[in-house]
């Protein structure tokens, strides 16, 4: 496993309440793994306790990436070892430039502009009209999606965490971001995939499914997406996705004595 | 309109104890003698130069109506070194009716300048050369009388304080700092001063007759 | 005027913006010209459409910049006030009118490379006509030993429907002791942009800086724009002014301050006022550390907080 979480509880800043309690899964090396939950489930916190940031440590349990104990370290040094962080909503700075911002977390800088034009083709910008601009303002939200994206290519991190990537975007973008990702992998590169919607989440290997805090299942994605539709009574939903015609996932008898099986745990 | 009743309490010396110039002169605020902008010594009406000219109008012309006002609230720039005969640049600044009335009700707010028979005029005294001239003798003389005193009274002073004249700086600071407090005081009790709880006035002085493009002019 | 040529220790500081040095030196590069070395005029060049009048005084300058009726300079008037010299007091009266219907770029740069004492004061008027567009550049470098003292006042007055753009920029080398005090008077459907950066980098640095904005016509609108940091006991204060007197008018004051290291400090005054009921004033102070958010990206690239505050300095500080 490339990524480990045991037992990891991570409380609110003034350690009042706790967000996520006893998250216990791995994440394998070069798959594409989805933690999949509603709103407020804590899946974007979750991925800011494994980058490491100030306002969301470890109080109990333990992370490992390769094998290392990383629960103590800070943001610069899991970077360093390989882990990066791909925000939903990206911050604007003036006064920096894309090129610049793709460089920052470039390991070899002797040909930083080249590194940079490929990262923003395989995110699909032109670099003649992106690479000199302001990460301002001016830039929509789905192009700072992208660059934010291209950052984190441009660095070649072993494991990259997207933070909803879908947020905020259409359809037809949101078909691009997909292809994406799968470009993304071709590099080498593992993604843990944060989203609550479950259509995104089909492009992952493998899922978790968070719930009320606590991670419930791990497992191939379409069994993680099958027990979230059935705690979450999206019957006629999971049927259109899961079980279609030439490509279903699963019969569906088995979706019925799942769906069944959590009315009576409920209940 | 109607007075504004002073109210006893920690915030009752929040009139303004500010002087005005009411003549443009000092292009900066000299580090040395100049009141600095950073210490919010002029109270915040006062720096808009439209109202500080509404005022020096009102100073120098005496009471004005708005329509005479609006005259005045204009300027149009000349060169400082340019002749007419060379070029005569044509910009002109106007104020209008609606900004000029936003100005004088701020004014009139403050207390600064109040409206009778259709016309405004200043609500504090404005000390011209003569009268300041005038003022100066006296105000020697009171300085002259304590110069003496603190004189007289030095030794004693210093032997029973040294602790707090270690700099030889701060002592007499203090001293008549507290002076010109318990001097209001008495001069309350001796009914030479109204009794108020913020007795600190606002006046206005002609400090110095030159302005800046009459120096121009002069040294060039 | 001087024959001396002008001094390249002047001028050689341009770089440090990334301004081209040759459009400064006369006889080279475009644009109306005035360079002053002290209180000695070492070039004076005139284009059509703008005259330039100096005259030397005991220590420093007079000079009329005059920018005719309908004229459209397509070259930047380049204005460099220098002092080579150690100390000394120069004094700089400038006066600048631009006619109605004129556009205008003024590019200035005041350096003291050798400020050990030097004390440079400057008490300009600037009068823009109706219908103009009008950029004023200013950069500033006053050498590396924190050994100047520098304090320019302005008067400005924006004509109707004229666009007004000011650029301050003191963040190369050490500014010493420095106070600005920048006031403008915006007429009706007048549009102001003014953006001030500046960087005090040691104990010996101490940068102050008023900037009002008055609005005195209908529809005026304004965005003041001061962007400072302070680093390693070096002192900041930016109070911002802006008033809105006029019916319809529209004001905005952002300040952005940064406190590195110990002792610096760090100050913003906002003072926001409105007498006219119909009038909108706004303001944005943030001071002392950037956003965290900022850092914890920048830190998820693998920079430290360090690395990260001097590439959020350098952006934020940056000439646009």
């Amino acid at each position: 496993m490339l990524l480990e979480l045991k037992d990891v509880t991570v409380p609110t800043f003034d350690k009042k309440h706790i967000i996520v309690e006893d998250i216990y899964f791995g994440v394998k090396e070069g798959s594409i793994h989805a933690i999949i939950g509603p709103n407020g489930s804590g899946k974007s916190s979750l991925a800011y306790a494994i980058m490491g940031l100030p306002s969301y440590e470890v109080s109990k349990g333990k992370i490992f990436f390769n094998g290392k104990d990383i629960t103590d370290l800070g943001v610069t040094e899991r970077a360093k070892l390989g882990i990066t962080l791909a925000w939903q909503e990206p911050a604007r700075i003036d006064g920096l430039s894309v090129l610049k911002y793709l460089s920052l977390g470039m390991k070899d800088k002797s040909n930083i502009k080249e590194q940079a034009v490929e990262a923003l083709k395989i995110v699909n910008l032109s670099p003649d009209r992106y690479i000199d601009r302001r990460i301002d303002e001016s830039l929509s939200g789905g192009e700072r999606k992208r660059i934010e994206l291209a950052a984190t290519i441009a660095m070649r991190p072993k494991l990259v965490m997207l933070d909803e990537p879908d947020s905020g975007l259409d359809m037809i973008v949101i078909e691009d971001f997909l292809n994406i990702f799968n470009k993304i992998r071709k590099l080498d590169m593992t993604i843990l995939l944060i989203t609550h919607r479950e259509d995104i989440g089909m492009v992952a290997d493998y899922g978790t499914l968070l719930w009320q805090g606590k991670s419930m299942i791990t497992d191939k994605f379409p069994e993680v997406m099958l027990r979230f539709c059935a705690k979450a009574g999206l019957k006629e939903f999971c049927k259109r996705t899961l079980f279609q015609d030439d490509n279903a996932c699963f019969g569906e008898d088995y979706i019925d004595r799942i769906f069944r099986e959590e009315e009576e745990g409920r209940s | 309109m109607s007075e504004k009743k002073n109210i006893e309490g920690k915030y009752s010396n929040y009139r303004f104890n500010a002087k005005i110039n009411i003549e443009e002169i000092q292009p900066w605020f000299d580090f040395d003698r100049g009141k600095p902008w950073d210490e919010r010594e002029v109270p915040w009406p006062l720096e808009n130069k439209v109202r500080r000219e509404i005022l020096i109008t009102l100073a120098n012309e005496g009471p004005k109506s708005f329509k005479e006002l609006l005259n005045y609230i204009r300027f149009a720039p000349k060169p400082l070194l340019i002749q007419k005969e060379e070029y005569e640049p044509h910009v002109r600044f106007q104020w209008s009716e609606q900004v000029l009335e936003n100005h004088l009700l701020n004014l009139e707010w403050y207390n600064l300048i109040r409206k009778r028979d259709n016309k405004y005029e200043i609500t504090f005294p404005v000390l011209n050369i003569e009268t300041l001239n005038s003022l100066d003798k006296y105000i020697t003389l009171f300085a002259e009388y304590w110069i003496n005193i603190i004189k007289e009274t030095k030794e004693k002073v210093q032997a029973e304080f040294s602790d707090i004249n270690k700099d030889n700086n701060s002592l007499y600071q203090i001293l008549l700092d507290k002076t010109v407090d318990k001097l209001y005081t008495m001069l309350k009790k001796e009914r030479l001063l109204p009794q108020e709880a913020n007795i600190k006035a606002l006046w206005a002085e002609q400090l110095r007759k030159i302005k800046f493009e009459e120096w121009v002019k002069d040294n060039f | 005027m001087s024959d001396e040529p002008y001094p390249e220790e002047i001028l050689e500081s341009i770089e440090n913006y990334n301004i081209d040095i040759n459009n400064f030196i006369p006889g080279h590069g475009k644009g109306a010209k005035l360079l002053l070395n002290f209180n000695k005029i070492s070039g004076l060049e005139e284009i059509e459409g703008v005259i330039l009048k100096g005259r030397e005084i005991e220590n420093g300058i007079v000079a009329d910049i005059i920018i005719k009726e309908g004229s459209v300079i397509e070259d930047p008037v380049h204005l460099c006030f220098g002092v080579n010299k150690q100390s000394g007091i120069q004094q700089i009266f400038p006066r600048i009118i631009a006619e109605d219907n004129t556009e205008v770029t003024i590019r200035a740069h005041c350096s003291f490379p050798n400020a050990d004492g030097l004390i440079h004061k400057m008490f300009g008027h600037f009068y823009i006509g109706n219908n103009c567009k009008f950029t004023y550049n200013e950069t500033h470098y006053h050498g590396e030993k924190s050994g100047a003292l520098v304090a320019p006042v302005s008067y400005m007055y924006i004509g109707e429907n004229s666009i007004y753009e000011n650029n301050f920029n003191l963040t190369q080398g050490t500014p010493g002791k420095v106070k600005i005090l920048l006031d403008i008077y915006a007429m009706k459907n007048s549009v102001i942009r003014s953006n001030v950066k500046a960087f005090g980098k040691g104990i010996g640095d101490s940068i102050r800086i008023r900037d009002s904005v008055f609005l005195e016509g209908e529809n005026a609108r304004s965005v003041i724009k001061m962007k400072a940091a302070a680093k390693d006991g070096g002192e900041v204060l930016m109070y911002g002014i802006t008033e809105g007197n006029s019916p319809r008018c529209n004001g905005h004051v952002e300040c952005q301050e940064i406190v590195l290291g110990k002792g610096s400090t760090c100050r913003a005054r906002p003072f926001i006022r409105a007498i006219d009921p119909t009038s909108t004033v706004s303001h944005e102070a943030s001071l002392g550390r950037f956003p965290q958010k900022w850092l914890d990206e920048l830190q998820a690239k693998g920079l430290s907080e360090e690395e990260a505050t001097d590439i959020l300095i350098e952006a934020m500080l940056k000439e646009d």
